[in-house]
C-alpha cells in the first residue's frame, strides 16, 4: 500500500465550482497539420520512448498555450498539463501542480511494485476491475480520506479497448474532496489523485490528461 | 379474484389481475429488458451494425461539419387487457437540463471527438477551410434545438448541436430527421464538400435516453397488463450512430455508417420520481378485500361494495437529473463510442 506523508499539501488546494466553460470549436482557424499517430501497444497501453522518460517537455499539440507533458520515469504512465504546469518529486510521490481550465489543480502518482496480479493478463484484470474495489479501498482510508463513491472511470481511449480504472471520490476531515484512480497491473499499480474542485472536475481531467503507459499494459 | 391469483401477482411485483392496474418503478421492471442491455464497459463493436466502413480508407483528410447531441425529453408506455378493462400508462419525463446545459454537453462531446480524431494522425481540416467551401454553403441546417416525436414512438427528443456548429440531418437519417427521405439537398452538399475539400465528411450523433421502459402491449384475451420503467441513462440504438460521406464528384458519392444496435447502460444521473397517480385501486382493493372476506357469504344481507367494471392506474414520473452526474454520464458515453469510432478509423487506414 502507498504511503502518503503528512506533507500531502492539502491546504495549497482551492475548492472552486466549475463554472459552465465558454464554447468555442476545437476545429477553429485554419487547418492544422495531422498529428503524429499516438502509438499504443495491443492492450491500449501508451508506447513512451525511453529517451521521453523522466522528462517534462514541451507539448507539441498544445505548444500555443504552453502545454507541457510529463512521462514517468519507468515509462508507467504519461501526464499532460495542456495550459503549463509544473511537476515535482520527493522520492516517492509525483506533484503536478496546473491550472486546468481556469480551475487550479494539484495531482499526485505514486508507483507501487508488487505482483500479486503478476498471473493474470492484462484483459482478465481490466475485465475483473470491479472486484478489486475491497482490496484497495485502504489506499484511500488509510490516508484519511472518507470514500463516499465508487465508479470506475474510462481514460481517453486511443483504440477499440479502452483502459479502465479503479475510482474513488473522497473527502479528507479538512472538507477537502479529492478523487483517486488505481490501474492494477501484472507490475504493480499506479496510484494517481486529483484535488482541485468537485469530483467530476476532477475525473475529467484524471481521463483527459492521464495515459497509461505499455510498460503497466504489457510490460514493454 | 382469487387468493392464489393475489399471491401470484405480488411476488411477479408490478402485473395485475383482470381487475387492477399498476404502474411500477425501480426495481421491478421485467428482466427481459435488462437481458438486451449492455453495460457500457462492455460496449464493443460487437454492438454496432457497420456499413461501408472501407469509405474511411480513401482519404486521410476529415472534414466534421456536425455534431449531434440528443437527449429523450419525455418518454411513455401504455398496456391494457381484457379489451381495455384493464388500462396502465406510464408518462417520464427528463428534468433539470436546458438547451444551454445540452449544448455546452454537445461542445465537450464534439471536443472529445476531435481530440480524438487527432490522436489517429488523420488531417482533421479547420473551420475555415470547411465553412469557406462551396458544399457548405449549400446546407440547409435544422432549427436548433430539433424537438421530434418520431411516428409510432412515444419518445420525444431533442437534438442540439455546439453552439458554434450548425445542426444537420440528412433524409435517410430518419425518423431523427426534419426533412424527407426523398430531400437530396443537404446529403448532395455534403458530397460537395467532400468532393471540393477532398476529404471525408463525418457526422456523429449521440443520443441518450433516461429510462428504460416495458409493457405487456395491449391484450384482448389476457385479463392483465403491466408496464415498467427503469431509471438510468442510456444509449439509443439507430438513434446513436456515425456517419461518413466520400464523393469525387459533387453529384454523387458513397456512404458508410456505424449505427448501433443495442441499448446501452450508461448509468445514473439523477433520481426517478413519481410525481403523479390517477388510478382506482382502492376501489379494486376493496372489492378484493371484500371477496376474500367471506362476508359475501357470513353476512349475505350486507352492504356490499359494488364490483369495479374497470381498473385503470395513470402515472407520471420524473426523471430529475444531478448536471454533474449528467455530464460525467455523458461524457463517459462520448469517450466510448468516440473510442470505438476510432478504433474503426484507424483499421481503415488511409493510403
Amino acid at each position: 500500500m502507498p504511503i502518503l506523508r503528512s506533507s500531502f499539501p492539502l491546504a495549497a488546494l482551492v475548492a472552486l465550482a466549475a463554472p459552465l466553460s465558454a464554447q468555442t470549436n476545437p476545429l477553429a482557424g485554419d487547418t492544422q497539420a495531422p498529428q503524429k499517430a499516438t502509438p499504443v501497444d495491443s492492450y491500449g497501453g501508451l508506447i513512451i520512448p525511453a529517451a521521453e522518460r523522466g522528462q517534462l517537455r514541451v507539448d507539441p499539440d498544445h505548444a500555443a498555450t504552453g502545454g507541457v507533458v510529463f512521462a514517468d520515469e519507468l515509462g508507467w504512465y504519461r501526464f499532460m498539463m495542456p495550459d503549463g504546469g509544473t511537476s515535482t518529486f520527493d522520492g516517492t510521490l509525483r506533484q503536478f501542480s496546473f491550472p486546468a481550465g481556469t480551475i487550479p489543480t494539484t495531482c499526485f502518482a505514486v508507483r507501487v511494485e508488487e505482483r500479486s496480479l503478476a498471473q493474470f493478463a492484462m484483459p482478465q484484470i481490466q475485465a475483473e476491475l470491479e472486484t478489486l474495489y475491497p482490496k484497495f479501498d485502504s489506499a484511500i482510508t488509510d490516508n484519511g480520506f472518507a470514500i463516499e463513491h465508487r465508479e470506475s472511470l474510462i481514460l481517453g481511449p486511443r483504440g477499440a479497448t479502452p483502459l479502465k480504472l479503479l475510482g474513488w471520490d473522497s473527502r479528507a476531515n479538512t472538507g477537502v474532496r479529492a478523487t483517486w484512480t488505481l490501474m492494477p497491473s501484472q507490475i504493480g499499480y499506479l496510484l494517481f489523485a486529483c484535488m482541485g474542485a468537485e469530483p467530476a472536475h476532477q475525473r475529467e481531467v484524471i481521463q483527459k490528461y492521464l495515459r497509461i503507459g505499455s510498460v503497466m499494459t504489457s510490460g514493454k | 379474484m382469487n387468493e392464489a391469483q393475489w399471491d401470484r401477482r405480488s411476488v411477479l411485483g408490478g402485473t395485475i389481475g383482470a381487475m387492477g392496474a399498476l404502474a411500477t418503478g425501480g426495481f421491478s421492471a421485467p428482466a427481459q429488458a435488462a437481458d438486451r442491455m449492455v453495460g457500457l464497459d462492455a460496449m464493443s463493436l460487437k454492438n454496432y451494425h457497420q456499413v461501408m466502413a472501407k469509405v474511411l480508407a480513401r482519404t486521410p483528410r476529415i472534414a466534421v461539419p456536425s455534431y449531434r447531441f440528443g437527449l429523450v425529453m419525455r418518454n411513455g408506455m401504455g398496456a391494457s387487457g381484457g379489451s381495455g378493462t384493464t388500462t396502465v400508462d406510464l408518462t417520464a419525463d427528463l428534468v433539470g437540463v436546458d438547451v444551454t446545459m445540452m449544448r455546452q454537453l454537445a461542445h465537450m462531446a464534439f471536443s472529445d471527438f476531435i481530440e480524438k480524431l487527432r490522436a489517429t494522425g488523420r488531417t482533421v481540416l479547420g473551420w475555415n477551410e470547411i465553412s469557406g467551401s462551396e458544399g457548405f454553403q449549400k446546407l440547409e441546417p435544422t432549427p436548433d434545438p430539433f424537438v421530434k416525436k418520431p411516428f409510432a414512438d412515444s419518445r420525444t427528443v431533442a437534438v442540439v448541436s455546439p453552439e458554434y456548429l450548425p445542426l444537420l440531418t440528412i433524409g435517410p437519417e430518419a425518423p431523427l430527421s426534419d426533412r424527407s427521405p426523398f430531400n437530396l439537398k443537404n446529403a448532395r452538399a455534403l458530397n460537395a464538400m467532400s468532393a471540393q475539400l477532398k476529404c471525408l465528411v463525418m457526422i456523429p450523433s449521440l443520443v441518450l435516453d433516461f429510462a428504460a421502459l416495458t409493457g405487456s402491449g395491449h391484450r384482448v384475451y389476457g385479463g392483465g397488463a403491466n408496464v415498467g420503467i427503469q431509471p438510468g441513462l442510456f444509449l439509443v440504438p439507430l438513434f446513436t450512430h456515425f456517419n461518413f460521406f466520400h464523393a469525387k464528384i459533387a453529384l454523387a458519392g458513397e456512404g458508410g455508417r456505424l449505427i448501433l444496435e443495442d441499448r446501452v447502460s450508461v448509468g445514473q444521473a439523477g433520481q426517478l420520481v413519481q410525481t403523479g397517480s390517477f388510478n382506482n385501486n382502492a376501489e379494486i382493493e376493496e372489492w378484493n378485500s371484500y371477496v376474500r372476506s367471506n362476508m359475501w357469504w357470513t353476512e349475505p344481507n350486507m352492504a356490499a361494495p359494488s364490483r369495479p367494471t374497470l381498473g385503470y392506474n395513470y402515472s407520471t414520473y420524473q426523471y430529475r437529473v444531478d448536471p454533474g452526474l449528467l455530464q460525467n454520464a455523458v461524457m463517459d458515453a462520448a469517450r466510448a463510442t468516440h473510442g470505438l469510432y476510432m478504433g474503426v478509423i484507424n483499421a481503415n487506414p488511409a493510403v
